[in-house]
Order: structure tokens, then C-alpha cells, then sequence
């Protein structure tokens, strides 16, 4: 198991073999993919172990991770390739035309975000799926609104992301249930565009996550101190985050505050390196 | 023993490991690490530095206490060097980036084992110095030597979000030992409320982003 060729190198029933990792550009790809895609997604109600294995495309930037999903993802699933950035993946997606594609949001390149408009648009019948770290509600609302059909937080267990996968393939979406957190707005996961703050609303995010007390935000706002409550409550709900603490991480994430003072300059960057 | 908190990473390399090394145990915590070491005494830990509850590199300090034979190597995303020195100095023998393929890791259980330091070859390469000299030596400013362990333990479980009433319980102590704890952290660092000591927290990479 030195590589990651390696690990795909497990029983492959299927007459046709998947393509590994570096032969992106092999010709029984393209053929394969043709000959596969239109009916794979029309057939309904596949069954785990039924004959038709969805055809997966991964893309993370860590091979660790691709390594590690790609394991929990066979044999039960064809992976067809693992690429480590956005433009990777656009590249691979045309080539071998997989039925589902299973990404990051933070990828180098191009976005991930920005990778599922361009593969939506190109070929509408394409699905993706998220399996990402970031839990906040507006990446799961931007997630959606850029067209995916499933979120699943890296925390889930191989069995929910097998799950998550033959739901998808079905035409279904699917959702982290821990991610369901707000029961109050039922649809709010769902509904497009709504994971944007108003401009009073990041004011006094920004505030929070500064430190300021309740009563100084409603001075400096020139609002009472229930509505500064009130505000704060709407953004708590509004991005799943129940504690100052969350809410100043998130802001921070924002960029309407800057993390306080710490390690030099040059070595900042850094620390702020899981997306 | 592995320890990481997304359970499709941890599931995942647990299954890729488990054909050249024997797997016994995997945690999503460092407080779970620290129970599950003590019992079973691993020789090799491969951990995440970001982890709920107790970060990477205080379970690593906390680890020499409950299981010295134990040797560490982080797996993790940081590829900063300000992170690799803090890592060694906190005990570790090796330093993988998630950006490398799983032979690395092996090569690096392999290296720990035999009583070498190992750093990823990409790492390595662009950072020569971080493999010499003595990892132990103070470095001025640095968190580990402002606060003391309990200190920052506490820091990462306000950062986290967590009531004083949380943190009382996981710590074993009276709700009124945290609020000391607290308000040391915020004398000693000079911050004044629970919004900074998160800024703060977040950092010195104490936790990860929301």
C-alpha cells in the first residue's frame, strides 16, 4: 500500500477498469464514460449491491483524506479518479464523465462552489457532494444555492457517506443530520440565499466578536439593548451557532474581525490554514 | 492509536493501516487519546493537532505522564513551521502533512520506531533547520511557557464555546476553580473578555475555526 494506485487496486468486478489515478487521459476512459453515464443516472431506485456501482470523482487537497474516503468508498462504489484542486476536477469531470462527483469546498485553484456551477452547467444530470469540515449553515445554504445535492460534514461515518452516496445516485438530497441544528426554521438549510447577514446584523457580529458588552453595542448602535439581543439571537439562529465563542470564531472567519495579536506576522498565516 | 476528529479521515486511514500495522484503538479526542493510551500504552500515536476538548500538542505533553514509551506523530494540516517546532518541543517525534500520501506515514512510524525524528519530505526540504538542534529549548513568547497546562486546558474549553458548568464537569473541578482559571488566563494574557480569550485561542491554533 504505497500509493494510492495501490489501494484502487482492489477486486474490480466490473468488465471495464476504472481508470488510475495518473491516467487521466487514458482512452478507455472517455469510452467507459460514454458508455455508462446517460443510463447510470436515469435508473432508479438502485440498491446497495445492486449492478450499477454510481461512478464517483473525489477531489480534496489533502491525499490523506482521498486516501481515507477512498477507502471507506470501495469496493461498493467505482471511484474513477481523486484530484487535489478545483481545476483538476474540472478537467477530470469532462474526461470521465462520473455520475457523481464527492468534494471539498475549500479546494486551491477554483473554489469548490465555484466547481459545482461550472460542472452543474455543463452537465445538468451531473450530482455533487460536499464531505467537507466546514459546518457553519451558510456554507451548507451556498453549497446548495451553487447547485449540489448533498452536504455531509467530514465527522459522518462511512456508512452515512455510503448512504449519503446511494441517496444522491437516486436523485435525492442529503443533508448531515447534525446540521439540521435548526429546527425553529424548518427549510432554512435549504432555502437559496439566505445565509447572508444584513448590514446591522454583521455590525454587531463584528462587535460581539470584539468583545463588547450588549448594553455598549446598543450605545455605540444607538439601539436599545433588547434589539442588540435580538440581533444576536437572529444570527445565532441564522448560522447554527449557539455561543459567543462560535460566533467570534465565525466572525473572525468573515474577516470582520482580525484574530487578536499573536505569533509574528509572517508565521500568521499559517494558523489560519484549515480551509 | 489514532487520533483525529473526522470520523471519515479516522475510519478511513484506521482501514489503510490496518494491513501493515496493528490499529488499537482510534479516538476523536484528546482526552479520549489520554484515557485509551494509559490502558493500552501504544507505541507509536498518530495524531491531528486540532482535536476537541485537549489539542494535539497539550495531549502529547499530558501523554509523556500517562504512557513515556509512547512516541508521537502529528498528522495534520498545518504545514506552518511555527507549528512543527511547537509540535517537536512538545514531545513529538514526527510531523506528517495531510497533503502526503499514506506510505509517508508509515515511513514516518517506521522512522519514530526506530528513534529518529521524522519530518515530511516537503516540509523537509523547504525547512531545513526544523529538524536540528534541541527541541526542548525555551522559546520566548510562546503560549506553553505564558500559561500552564491547566490554564490551557481551560482557555481551549471557553474557546470551544463550552459553560463554566461544561468545563467544571470534563476538568473534575469545582465550577468556581474554572472561573479562577478564567480570570488568570485573562490577567496573564490581558485580555478582558470570553470573545478575545476565543480570538486568542484561535490564534495560537489552541482550536480550529467554527
Amino acid at each position: 500500500m504505497r500509493s494510492s494506485t495501490a489501494l484502487s487496486g482492489q477486486p474490480e468486478p466490473e468488465a471495464v477498469r476504472a481508470p488510475k489515478d495518473e491516467s487521466l487521459g487514458a482512452p478507455n476512459a472517455v469510452r467507459h464514460g460514454e458508455f455508462m453515464s446517460a443510463n447510470a443516472i436515469s435508473v432508479s431506485g438502485i440498491a446497495p449491491g445492486a449492478a450499477v456501482r454510481p461512478r464517483l470523482l473525489l477531489a480534496d487537497p489533502q491525499a490523506l483524506v482521498i486516501e481515507a474516503l477512498r477507502s471507506v468508498l470501495l469496493p461498493e462504489f467505482e471511484v474513477l479518479d481523486a484530484v487535489a484542486d478545483g481545476e483538476a476536477l474540472l478537467a477530470a469531470a469532462s474526461l470521465l464523465q462520473p455520475d457523481l462527483v464527492l468534494l471539498e469546498l475549500s479546494l486551491p485553484q477554483v473554489d469548490g462552489l465555484d466547481a459545482v456551477r461550472v460542472l452543474r452547467a455543463r452537465t445538468p444530470d451531473l450530482r455533487c457532494l460536499f464531505v467537507t469540515q466546514h459546518a457553519a449553515l451558510h456554507h451548507v445554504r451556498a453549497a446548495f444555492a451553487a447547485g449540489a445535492s448533498g452536504y455531509l460534514l467530514k465527522e459522518a461515518t462511512p456508512a452515512e457517506l455510503r448512504e449519503a452516496v446511494w441517496r444522491i445516485s437516486r436523485g435525492d438530497v442529503y443533508v448531515s443530520p447534525k446540521l439540521r441544528v435548526d429546527e425553529a426554521c424548518p427549510g432554512s438549510v435549504t432555502r437559496e440565499g439566505s445565509g447572508a447577514l444584513t448590514l446591522r446584523q454583521r455590525e454587531v457580529l463584528r462587535r460581539v466578536a470584539e468583545g463588547r458588552t450588549g448594553k455598549q453595542i446598543a450605545s455605540e448602535l444607538g439601539i436599545s439593548l433588547k434589539t442588540v439581543e435580538s440581533h444576536k439571537a437572529c444570527i445565532s439562529r441564522q448560522l447554527g451557532l449557539r455561543s459567543t465563542a462560535a460566533l467570534t470564531r465565525h466572525a473572525i472567519e468573515l474577516g470582520l474581525v482580525r484574530a487578536a495579536d499573536g505569533m509574528r506576522g509572517e508565521e500568521r498565516p499559517g494558523l489560519r490554514a484549515p480551509d | 492509536m489514532l487520533c483525529e476528529d473526522h470520523t471519515l479521515v479516522r475510519e478511513g486511514l484506521r482501514q489503510l493501516l490496518a494491513s501493515s500495522l496493528d490499529v488499537v484503538g482510534a479516538l476523536e479526542d484528546g482526552r479520549a487519546l489520554l484515557q485509551a493510551a494509559e490502558q493500552l500504552r501504544p507505541d507509536v500515536v498518530l495524531m491531528d493537532i486540532t482535536l476537541p476538548q485537549l489539542n494535539g500538542l497539550d495531549a502529547t505533553r499530558q501523554l509523556a505522564k500517562v504512557s513515556p514509551n509512547s512516541k508521537v506523530v502529528f498528522v495534520t494540516i498545518h504545514a506552518d513551521p511555527a507549528y512543527v517546532r511547537e509540535a517537536f518541543r512538545a514531545g513529538a517525534s514526527g510531523y506528517v502533512v495531510k497533503t502526503a500520501a499514506c506510505a509517508d506515514l508509515l515511513a514516518a512510524v517506521t522512522a519514530v520506531l526506530e528513534g529518529r525524528r521524522y519530518l515530511s519530505p516537503e516540509l523537509a526540504a523547504a525547512h531545513s533547520d526544523l529538524l536540528v538542534g534541541d527541541p526542548k529549548a525555551p522559546q520566548p513568547g510562546k503560549l506553553s511557557d505564558t500559561l500552564t497546562s491547566r490554564q490551557r486546558e481551560v482557555l481551549q474549553l471557553v474557546a470551544e464555546g463550552r459553560t463554566a458548568r461544561e468545563i467544571a464537569a470534563i476538568l473534575n473541578i469545582s465550577r468556581k476553580t474554572v472561573e479562577f482559571h478564567k480570570s488568570s488566563i485573562m490577567r496573564l494574557l490581558g485580555l478582558r473578555t470570553t470573545a478575545e480569550l476565543t480570538r486568542y485561542a484561535l490564534e495560537h491554533g489552541i482550536v480550529g475555526p467554527a
